[in-house]
């Protein structure tokens, strides 16, 4: 196993970073935990081009250098000394070509000749092969010490008696057994290179080096999506977080209340459901207004009074036609005005008795709140829908600070889902409450289905700035100390965490305050799985 | 004791590695002898200074001291967009190698030099000879030659 440390750390310096300026010392070599394949990796034009040798083939993956994205349809020509392949691409961004000489032991300086798009690049790399293993066939070097022990167990026991040879077998068929379930058992073990198996794991899986870093192989990263943003600092418009709920908007949305105390009565195409949308004027449910028992019966008897009268006065009102030419056009005309004053009157008291009321809806939308059944007994005021327009809702927020609302430039609203809505500030109420200025802001259509009354962030960008690093707030994770820290990209597979402080900025992105420098690539996608790498 | 020289020789061997110390970006930055663009290869600096049809190529080793051209040997790939040369280049006294070649002056023009400096492998380096760059007045910070050197 000793021989195996410098030999890993020697096939992993190509990939370290070329450091600015003269500060060698400062930074510890990190390692992998296990040999790694041979590979190299060169950059230019904005690509990144790592390769690695394996099974005498070269598998080759070209990426964006800033973004880390696969770079797809190239052409790839690689050439060292005469011989020169044409690599043939196998998946987005991954190409592979026969690794011919290469794959002898040596220092193999390589020109790659990449075409892309309107891109003609030649890059450079040196791929180190280490000595080749000795071929599978050969005995494990754990075997031969093994079977002597048997061996020599095996005639012990024979020597001593037979029935010991059981017990003293045993464990040295142990001894031989235990390297096998270990894999590595290569103490003292003098070969130059690495086991075949080892490497396929090594290359396979992604490993957390001692410094914290991450050595992360490309195939890994393509599976997590990784992408990164070469970040510069600039100026940021400072921001402010404030908590809020959504509210309708009070010019697009009604309510249907009940005018009077009555039992309710389906419409004509039902009760609405909820979620339904309602036209303006749109009868919703019918009323029956209720009355006291005492009043019904008074209006009972008073209809039955209106309905006598009536019938007296409309014999009288006969009577007096028939004696037309012998009484006054007077007499004649009272009488029909009596006769229809009390059709009106019996007919106001009859209504008044039976009459239903229509419910309509006061505005276009959808129904959003119902307690609406058919039979059911309501008060005068009990609210009976909610209609809103889904499009039109605002937010309103809490502000600890009176003269906020003057600085605000804009605003961003951030759901629970972690969706971000553009808003625009309406205006701050100048009276407070729960010892806070309220503001509403009117969210900017096209709207996700939001809930009336949910809980939502509010960012308000100020007009004031601060210097930093702007970056999606995904790109931000939790260091094990609970630290806010982000990833760098150092070299095509070498990730290292940074210590960072934060501030918001809005519901999608936050500002580095400290800890970049500019310059870095950050990983921007994938961070907090590159977090979870053990 | 045996771990200990386990890792001095792990730390050793890493750093061989690191003999590439300076960036290109870092070595884009210095002022060099002849205006040419400076590149790290193997335990050399090649300065390549590029003109119509010629090549120039100044030999220094990692402290900027001249290294003889005498007795080396290398070649030179062009690549301007799609067209692509191979220029040898030959000692032309003191510190420089020569080549001439006919090739375009273009920002996208790239040079790889293969050069085998007295019999050792070949060391290469890639060259963006004629894209633009910045370049310091005065290239104090990178003072070679002194104790921060005896790791090579």
């Amino acid at each position: 196993m000793r021989i195996f440390l410098p030999l890993l750390l020697a096939l992993w310096a190509p990939v370290l970073p070329a450091h600015e300026g003269h500060d060698h010392g400062d930074a510890a070599p990190a390692l992998p935990t296990a040999p790694l394949a041979p590979r190299f990796e060169a950059h230019g034009s904005g690509l990144e081009l790592l390769g690695r040798l394996h099974d005498g083939a070269l598998t080759l993956w070209l990426d964006a250098w800033d973004s880390n994205a696969p770079v797809s349809g190239a052409t790839l020509v690689l050439e060292s000394g005469a011989w020169s392949v044409e690599a043939t691409e196998t998946g987005p961004g991954s190409y592979r070509a026969e690794a011919g000489p290469l794959a002898q032991a040596g220092t193999h300086n390589l020109m790659i000749f990449v075409h892309v798009g309107d891109v003609d690049e030649v890059l450079i790399a040196t791929l180190e092969v280490a000595q080749a293993a000795e071929t599978g066939t050969a005995a494990p070097t754990w075997l031969w010490p093994g079977v002597t022990a048997l061996l020599l167990l095996a005639t012990l026991a024979l020597l001593a008696g037979r029935r010991h040879l059981n017990r003293a077998a045993a464990p040295a068929v142990l001894l031989l057994l235990l390297p096998l379930a270990d894999g590595h058992a290569h103490e003292g073990h003098t070969h130059a290179a690495a086991e075949p198996l080892n490497i396929v794991a090594a290359d396979a899986l992604p490993a957390r080096l001692p410094d914290g870093g991450l050595f992360l192989p490309k195939p890994s990263q393509r599976l997590l999506d990784i992408r990164t943003l070469p970040v510069q600092p600039a100026a940021l418009a400072r921001s402010v977080e404030l908590m809020g709920h959504v509210i309708p908007d009070p010019n697009a949305s009604g309510t249907v209340q009940a005018p009077r105390a009555g039992r309710l009565l389906a419409g004509p195409d039902g009760l609405p459901h909820l979620g339904q949308g309602v036209r303006q004027g749109q009868m919703l449910a019918r009323l029956v207004p209720l009355a006291a028992a005492i009043d019904h019966g008074e209006k009972e008897a008073q209809l039955a009074e209106i309905k006598g009268e009536l019938e007296v006065a409309e014999r009288q009102l006969i009577r007096l036609q028939q004696l037309r030419d012998s009484v006054t056009e007077k007499e004649l005309d009272a009488a029909a005005v009596a006769v229809s004053s009390l059709q009106r009157r019996r007919d106001a008291v009859a209504a008044g008795l039976y009459r239903e009321e229509a419910l309509t809806a006061p505005i276009a939308g959808v129904v959003s709140h119902t307690t609406a059944r058919v039979g059911g007994v309501v008060a005068a005021g009990d609210t009976l829908f909610e209609i809103v327009q889904p499009q039109r809702l605002w937010v309103d927020a809490l502000a600890y600070e009176p003269a906020l609302a003057t600085r605000i430039l804009d605003a961003s609203v951030r759901l629970a889902s972690g969706a971000v809505l553009p808003a625009r500030l309406l205006g701050a109420g100048t009276r407070l409450r729960q010892q806070a200025v309220p503001l509403q802001f009117e969210l900017q259509p096209p709207l996700p289905p939001l809930a009336v009354d949910e809980k939502v962030t509010v960012f308000a960008r100020l007009s004031d700035t601060l210097q930093g690093v702007a970056l999606p707030r995904e790109a931000v994770t939790r260091g094990p100390g609970g630290e806010w820290r982000v990833w760098l990209k150092q070299s095509a597979e070498h990730f290292t965490p940074q210590r960072v402080s934060i501030e918001a900025l809005d519901g999608a992105r936050i500002a580095i305050t400290s800890g970049l420098g500019g310059g870095e690539r950050v990983v921007v996608r994938g961070a907090s799985l590159l977090e979870q790498i053990r | 004791m045996k771990l200990l020289h386990t890792l001095l020789a792990a730390a050793a061997l890493s750093f061989a590695g690191l003999a590439f110390a300076h960036s290109d970006e870092y070595l884009d930055t210095i002022a060099t002898p002849h205006g040419g663009q400076m590149r790290m290869a193997g335990m050399h600096h090649f300065e390549l200074v590029v003109e119509q049809g010629t090549l120039t190529v100044y030999l220094t080793d990692h402290a900027d001291q001249p290294v003889a051209s005498a007795g080396a040997s290398g070649s030179a790939t062009v690549l301007v967009g799609k067209n692509r040369s191979t220029i040898p280049l030959t000692p032309a006294g003191d510190n420089r190698l020569t080549g001439k070649g006919e090739f375009a002056l273009d920002a996208a023009m790239r040079v790889v030099l293969s050069i085998s400096v007295a019999g050792q492998p070949a060391e290469q380096a890639r060259f963006t000879p004629l894209a633009p760059r910045q370049v310091k007045a005065i290239a104090t910070e990178h003072s070679h030659g002194n104790d921060d050197h005896h790791h090579h």
